[in-house]
């Protein structure tokens, strides 16, 4: 605590100090992060396990997907993660607008993915990939039936994903207009090193889903 | 107190921050390209292993568990520990039916 | 004379008259004022639960279906399940007496997060009113368990809404989970070493851990079964190839470690009254922590001891059963330890050690039985059995529930100022031990016998034991009536408490009863370790 003496930043009356506070924020996110790790286990889990028992049909659905698309997407994912470390950075020296910038650019391409999955969904739904809500299933691969079961966890996943880098981008936007206001600037780079933690877990799932999905069927 | 926190971020992270994207980017590449090889058995294999060395970096340095303090690196430890119960335990049933 | 030291003057201000009017309840951080909104939460669902309960063991005198429909009966104990086990029993202990006394035994203000602290309140009453919702819409009739595909299927009841209820609850579980752990990790006060905090922080330490591993797998199930069933995205269905027994495998990696949730922090309440009530240090301090911890860890390994008849592996089944042998391990060990730590004290038996009493006796049988069930031979006689419905109440009820009783006896003078009327609190005490074996000990026969649970109708020889588990039942809802009664009685009419009253260790003793707001003047210093009986003659 170099740069802000203690006596001009508030602590939360709980604390006796910001250090302590900080430490109980930054643990306290890990653990969510844990529990957020293992509710995508339990997907995956199920994934897994069909995998095994129906590999040949899984990949043959797999292939359906458009691969390559999403994996532009994870670049542009990847990228995202880099700018929300560098924002972070950024806020930790005490330099507002990198941050801010910083923060933008990972919001922008945050949205970017999203639109491009938006495309994804569209083209799987026309061409009736979307073996539920009483959609005409088109697939004419071998076993639609268990191909059905990949493409359904081919939406789960991606969705649950969804929703979940839908939820970071509303925290990433907080903090930009938090970074934008700049009133405590140490308590503001602790709050954007919390939520950047998140959107690197959301990066991590990402990778995940893309290998598990796009990629272990080719 | 005053002892500068384990888990700063030095000045010159960000030449780091930027090779390991680049580290990333072509783990992604050599995912892609990996299917093309006739891997055969080992094709699963690989994807997962390339995939983990991804989620393994964005760990170590988007996450900075490498600056991390031990307490927050055995919280990461310990999720890998118990998504690995999961799987193991389960798979011991589907294996072995 | 004893009266004396337990009697003290009124203390003028402490956080029950900090703040007054709605809004100091509900919009509060304050630890203390929140364990009151779950106190008083939990017991209503406690009592709903029971009212099912009632209505169960009324149908059960006879054996022809005569009061209840089947569909009805289906319904009832599917509510009271679902009430009690994720309205009741999982938050029981943490969220009341956990929130409580965890700042104050570790030395802090609050907890490391008070507003995190007060939106899982919040969260918790939302899961409460998907449930009442699906309660009043019809209920369900799948059982606590959701077993796929006939919840995601066939059932016609309210399925989603019970299962939103259940999922939203569970996050209530993982937020307090993690503010417990943060807060034992960075708040501890000075010289307040691991080794020297009391038990009953290890049991909630041990319990946050187990609900912020299990819980996200539970979440994550139902977010499975609810696509099934709203969207027919088919992820256990069979007719696309899904497994069933995958879903059994999801809900057992939370629902058999859930069942430490329940028991662990009844361990950490047995140790803490043991301990006081026979004025001596707890016997083998550090290893009553470590198998906190063991049981935490083992708990996660055994799941499959639910499944032996469902299909799963006969090799996974074996290695279930006998990971299960290891979990009864440190349980034993913790209950040698608090009989060690009675042999030569100078025993008490006021109503906090009658039901502590209780736990123990209760809690090895339920255990002893647990053995049984987890024999994978002897389990496929006993699953779905009576047997296996006493062996839970025994643990659940006669453990964990009289543990809470224990808590709440023990420290009613902390947390309200006033004394509760001893006499009336062991007569509860000494009823509810006995109806509670009348209740449940003939199911044990029952179950041995072959009378399977969850039908509402049964052969007449098994007629004579289930009207003794009915009488049981309803003295059972005597004793748990009647603290109802004396300790709201004794809000205004009890005397006034000292700090404390038991003669107790532990820094929560040391600040006046009610508290104040703050907990502490100053920071206390920990010079000691837990429970230091030894220090005054
Ligand atoms: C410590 C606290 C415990 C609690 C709260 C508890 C609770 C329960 C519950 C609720 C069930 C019934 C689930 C259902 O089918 O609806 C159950 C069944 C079972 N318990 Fe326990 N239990 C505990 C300890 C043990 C122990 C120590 C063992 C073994 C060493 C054990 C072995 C079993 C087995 C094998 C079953 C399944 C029996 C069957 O369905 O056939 N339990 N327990
Ligand atoms: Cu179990």
């Amino acid at each position: 605590m170099t740069r802000t003496p203690e006596h001009t930043v508030i602590v939360a009356h709980q604390f006796e100090n910001l250090e302590q506070q900080f430490d109980a924020d930054l643990l306290g996110m890990w653990l969510f992060l844990v529990t957020e790790a293992l509710l995508f286990s339990g997907a995956f889990l199920a994934l897994a396990v069909y995998y095994h028992q129906y590999y040949d049909t899984f990949s043959a659905a797999a292939r359906e997907l458009h691969w390559l698309l999403a994996g532009a997407n994870s670049v542009i994912l990847l990228t995202s993660g880099l700018a929300v470390a560098l924002a972070e950075q950024a806020a930790d020296q005490g330099r507002r607008r990198a941050a801010l910038l910083g923060l933008l650019a990972t919001i922008a391409l945050g949205l970017v993915f999203l639109a491009i999955k938006g495309y994804e969904y569209h083209s799987e739904y026309q061409a009736g990939l979307m073996p539920f809500l009483q959609q005409p299933f088109a697939y004419d691969g071998p076993n639609p039936h268990n191909a059905a079961l990949f493409y359904n966890f081919y939406f789960v996943l991606t969705g649950l994903h969804a929703a979940h880098m839908i939820i970071g981008l509303a925290v990433l936007m907080v903090m930009a207009v938090l970074t934008w206001r700049w009133r405590d600037g140490a308590r503001v780079a602790r709050q954007v090193r919390i939520a950047g933690l998140y959107w690197a877990f959301v990066d991590i799932v990402w990778v995940l889903v893309y290998c598990s999905l796009y990629l272990v069927g080719r | 107190m005053n002892t500068p926190r384990p888990d700063r971020t030095p000045a010159s992270a960000t030449g780091r921050f930027v090779a390991l994207y680049v580290v990333l980017l072509v783990l992604l590449a050599a995912n892609l390209a990996g299917t093309l090889l006739p891997l055969g058995p080992w094709a699963i294999p690989a994807r997962l292993a390339v995939a983990a060395t991804m989620v393994a970096v964005i760990a170590t340095t988007f996450m900075r568990l490498r600056q991390g303090t031990v307490l927050v690196r055995l919280v990461a430890v310990m999720s890998l520990l118990w998504i690995l119960f999961l799987f193991v335990l389960t798979f011991a049933d589907f294996l072995t039916r | 004379m004893i009266r004396d030291a337990r009697t003290g003057p009124a203390p003028r201000h402490h956080y029950l008259n900090a703040g007054h009017g709605l809004a100091s309840w509900f919009l509060t951080k304050d630890h203390k004022r929140i364990a009151w909104l779950y106190f008083v939460s939990i017991t209503g669902f406690f009592f709903l639960g029971g009212l099912a309960a009632t209505l169960i063991r009324l149908e059960l005198i006879t054996p022809n279906g005569d009061l209840l429909s089947s569909d009805a009966y289906n319904r009832l104990f599917s509510l009271h399940g679902i009430v009690m086990v994720w309205f009741f029993l999982i938050p029981s202990i943490p969220t009341t007496f956990g929130n409580f006394l965890l700042p104050l035994m570790v030395g802090a203000r609050d907890l490391a997060f008070p507003r995190l602290n007060l939106l899982s309140w919040y969260v918790y009453i939302i899961g409460g009113l998907f449930t009442l919702i699906a309660a009043v819409a019809g209920g369900i009739d799948t059982g606590w368990t959701f077993y796929t595909p006939y919840s995601t299927l066939f059932a016609n009841g309210a399925v989603l809404a019970a299962a939103t209820g259940v999922f939203i609850v569970g996050f209530s579980s993982i937020l307090t989970g993690i503010n417990f752990i943060v807060t034992v990790h960075t708040m501890r006060a000075p010289g307040l070493t691991w080794f020297r905090l009391p038990l009953f922080v290890w049991a909630q330490y041990a319990t946050s851990l187990v609900m912020v591993l299990a819980t996200p797998v539970l979440s994550v199930t139902l977010v499975l079964l609810a696509v099934e069933r709203v969207f027919g995205v088919g992820i256990f269905d069979p007719s696309l190839g899904g497994d069933p027994v995958l879903f059994e495998h999801l809900f057992w990696f939370y629902s058999h470690p859930a069942v430490y949730i329940m028991i662990l922090p009844a361990m950490g309440v047995v140790s803490e009254v043991v301990s006081c009530f026979a004025h001596k240090r707890i016997f083998g301090y550090r290893v009553m922590a470590f198998s906190i911890l063991a049981i935490a860890l083992f708990g996660f390994l055994v799941w499959g001891h639910h499944m032996f008849v469902s299909g799963q592996s006969i090799y996974a089944g074996v290695a279930f059963s006998l990971l299960s042998f290891l979990v009864s391990v440190p349980s034993a060990i913790k209950i040698f330890n608090w009989l060690a730590t009675l042999y030569k004290g100078r025993v008490r038996f006021d109503a906090p050690m009658l039901f502590a009493m209780s736990f123990l006796g209760l809690f090895l049988i339920g255990g002893l039985t647990g053995v049984f069930v987890a024999t994978l031979a002897l389990d496929v006689q006993m699953h779905d059995t009576y047997f296996v419905v006493a062996h839970f109440h025994y643990i659940m009820v006669g453990g964990a529930v009289s543990a809470y009783m224990a808590a709440l006896h023990f420290w009613w003078p902390k947390i309200t100022g006033r004394l509760y009327p001893e006499m009336w609190a062991r007569v509860s005490a000494i009823t509810v031990f006995a109806g509670f074996n009348l209740t449940f000990f003939p199911q044990y026969i029952l179950g041995w016998a072959g009378m399977p649970r969850r039908y509402h109708a049964y052969v007449e020889d098994f007629q004579l034991l289930n009207v003794f588990s009915s009488a049981g039942a309803s003295m059972l809802a005597v004793g748990y009536l009647l603290p109802l009664i004396y300790l709201l009685w004794s809000l205004r009419y009890g005397a006034h408490a000292s700090a404390n009253p038991w003669n107790a260790r532990g820094l929560e003793w040391t600040v006046p009863s009610p508290p104040p707001e703050e907990n502490f003047e100053r920071p206390p210093r920990v010079e000691h370790e837990a429970y230091a009986y030894d220090t005054d003659a």
